[in-house]
């Protein structure tokens, strides 16, 4: 009896049992269907940080391959950002694109114990600073008559001033990326027009993505210190306005840090011209002159013997004329600068091929209001600068000078070089109101300063899903 | 049952029995309710993650895009480079040669409830086509185009670098009896290359 009891109420129990058991599974397999939604989903997330981590850190290496290219065929360079880590290797590469730099970037990423992978395969063409006129990483307004013919602009957003009753302008090429004025297409664009722009069928070139602009960084403010040898005995100097830097001519000339002992000091006494700077250097490959001083920073003028880079942690101020030694000899009836001997010199005591300034900072550069220090001028008074000035985080400006003292309405500026900077120029107009003249360096291009950073546009790019593992 | 009832015991039992079949049954018929929401859920879901799979396919090519061709309410065409044959142009001799170059079409194809998205490949005189999201997919309007960019005035569309593509798919189905319900999945692309 109880047996049979006892039966009947374990089939209710194994009833109840079986029930349960249903609704268990139905939930684990509810649970599972869900689960394995958010792993799809979580996985494409995943997979999307982990190429924007690929990109970016394409981008930074670039970037510090443009500062410094011997990274080209080196080790790879690391980067940590944010959750992950990327890994890139360049190689030099020729083939239909022309010659180009081949980066592979592997970023990794970690995510609750898998790990996501994705590869980017870039090339890139580096372009010399030097071939860009103007390289502005904002806006830039290019005012009437540059004379630029083989020389290159680059801004997002380009305005052209032009004028049928002035002489025109002359470019190798305008690239921009978001707006230019006049619009492409406007008669205003022609080699017969007002604005020549010799390349890209004579038009202004839009640029489907920016160019990548050098970032100087720490790193790239430590190679420079090492190229003037600042934990030796180094090329430090911050004032080369000084009277003691003044030749027996009267002038400021200034030449590389490095030299070839054997051929003697850079002396052309028959101009009188003496090289006053102590710390030369038996070494052909030394061009850099480091100021660390990043408050004051670094002054300039005089005229330019060779390839030189001025450096400086903070401002750099142009006290008065820069001047290439190939004008300053033109002006003086002589043909070429003794000092180079690709140019018919004597002399070949430097590693240089041409008389440039290459003017750096990671600060700004101000043209200061010492260039005319008397009474006002009786009449048209030109401040030549010729250099390629190189502020990428800064800008370039003129520092007025009294109003009211007649000076500003009497200067006039003759700029030839380059200009790579964050923002356009700033004051021009203002303090040299009798006018400015701008041209571009074509040595810049035939020969290229040494150890400048470089600008980037990226030719092909292919993304590879290693995927996770 | 005749000892059952003899013995007594059976209206409390059949009382339970009832009972407990009773809630299982009510249970099956919740469990049923929740299952069928939950199918609708998981097809909505895997619906989703196809489109989001075949967004990111059509990411991934503008990406990798030289230049696009064409772009209009329901194609685009996008040329690149093929790669099958590696990344690096030292063995890879032919990588950027113009006989190399891909010519990726995605374009709508309407077939009534059978629409599907369609993506072709033309490489070196061959043409593979793939067919996505059959059946899913809504025809693009001209408000909602699969694909649209702004074109710079005086300019060309190889010179734009950005696409906005967007998906419209069933993500109620039709199955239900009532009006399918569309939702739209979509995104922006940029390549990375300049134009060539």
């Amino acid at each position: 009896m109880k047996k049979l009891i006892f039966r009947e109420t374990g089939s209710i129990a194994a009833l109840a049992a079986l029930s349960a058991a249903a609704i268990v599974i139905f939930i684990f397999f509810l649970s599972n269907l869900t689960r394995s939604h958010v792993k799809q989903t979580d996985y494409l997330k995943q997979m999307e940080r982990t190429l924007r981590l690929a990109e970016t850190g394409m981008n930074n290496s670039l970037g510090r391959i443009l500062i410094n290219p011997e990274l080209i065929g080196g080790g790879p360079i690391n980067e940590t950002i944010d959750d992950g880590q990327s890994e890139t290797v360049a190689y030099e590469r020729i083939n239909a694109l022309g010659p180009s730099t081949y980066l592979i970037t592997t970023s990794t990423r970690n995510v609750a114990g898998k790990r996501f992978i994705t590869r980017l395969h870039t090339y890139a063409r580096i372009s010399n600073t030097g071939e860009y006129f103007s390289a502005v990483n904002s806006e830039i307004t290019i005012t009437t008559s540059v004379m630029a013919a083989s020389g290159r602009v680059y801004a997002p957003s380009i305005t052209f001033q032009h004028d049928s009753s002035k002489p025109p302008t002359e470019l190798r090429s305008a690239q921009f990326v978001n707006t230019v004025t006049p619009p492409v297409g406007d008669p205003a664009y022609g080699m017969s027009a007002e604005i020549r722009i010799s390349e890209d069928g004579h038009q202004p070139k839009i640029l489907a993505v920016p160019i990548l602009f050098p970032q100087i960084l720490d790193s790239d403010m430590d190679r420079f210190r090492t190229l003037a040898h600042m934990a030796g005995t180094p090329h430090r100097e911050c004032d080369f306005s000084r009277p003691a830097y003044r030749s027996p001519n009267g002038l400021i000339h200034i030449f590389p840090p490095g030299y070839d002992g054997a051929s003697g000091i850079y002396d052309d006494s028959a101009n009188g011209i003496e090289d006053q700077y102590a710390g030369h250097t038996n070494a052909f490959a030394d061009h850099v002159y480091y100021c660390d001083e990043p408050i004051g920073g670094m002054k300039v003028e005089g005229i330019i013997h060779g390839q030189i880079l001025f450096v400086s942690e903070g401002p750099i101020s142009i006290s008065s004329s820069i001047i290439s030694a190939d004008e300053y000899y033109a002006s003086k009836g002589i043909a070429g600068d003794p000092f180079l001997e690709y140019q018919g010199g004597a002399l070949n005591i430097s590693s240089s091929t041409a008389n440039q300034a290459i003017l750096i900072t990671r600060s700004d550069v101000f043209i200061t209001s010492t260039f005319w220090t008397g009474p006002p001028p009786v009449s048209v008074t030109t401040q030549t600068i010729q250099a390629l000035i190189m502020a990428p985080h800064g800008t370039v400006s003129a520092v007025a000078y009294p109003a009211g003292m007649g000076v500003m309405e009497r200067l006039r500026l003759k700029f030839s070089g380059s200009l790579i900077l964050q923002d356009q120029p700033q004051n021009f107009p203002t303090v040299f109101a009798a006018g400015r003249q701008y041209g571009y360096m074509t040595t810049l291009t035939t020969n290229p300063p040494p150890y400048v950073p470089a600008l980037a546009s990226i030719l092909a790019s292919f993304e590879e899903i290693i995927g996770h593992e | 049952m005749y000892l059952a009832i003899r013995k007594g015991v059976t209206v409390i039992e059949v009382a339970i029995i009832v009972a407990v079949l009773g809630g299982v049954a009510a249970l099956v018929n919740v469990g049923l309710v929740i299952l069928n929401s939950f199918s609708r859920q998981g097809d909505d879901m895997q619906l989703k993650h196809e489109a989001q799979l075949t967004l990111v396919e059509m990411a991934r090519d503008i990406r990798n895009a030289i230049e696009f061709t064409e772009v209009t309410t329901d194609k685009f065409t996008l040329t690149t480079y093929n790669i099958k044959g590696g990344y690096d142009s030292d063995t890879n001799a032919n990588l950027f040669d113009d006989v190399n170059k891909n010519i990726i079409t995605y374009r709508f194809v309407n077939g009534g409830d059978k629409s599907y998205l369609e993506k072709t490949l033309k490489v070196a005189g061959s043409t593979i086509t793939r067919t996505m999201l059959t059946g899913k997919i809504s025809a693009p309007t001209p408000t909602v185009p699969l694909s649209s960019t702004t074109i710079p005035a005086g300019l060309s569309l190889k010179d734009v670098s950005t696409l906005r593509i967007a998906l419209q798919l069933y993500t109620k189905s039709k199955r239900d009896g009532g009006e399918p319900v569309i939702t739209r999945f979509n995104t922006n692309a940029m390549k990375r290359a300049e134009n060539q």
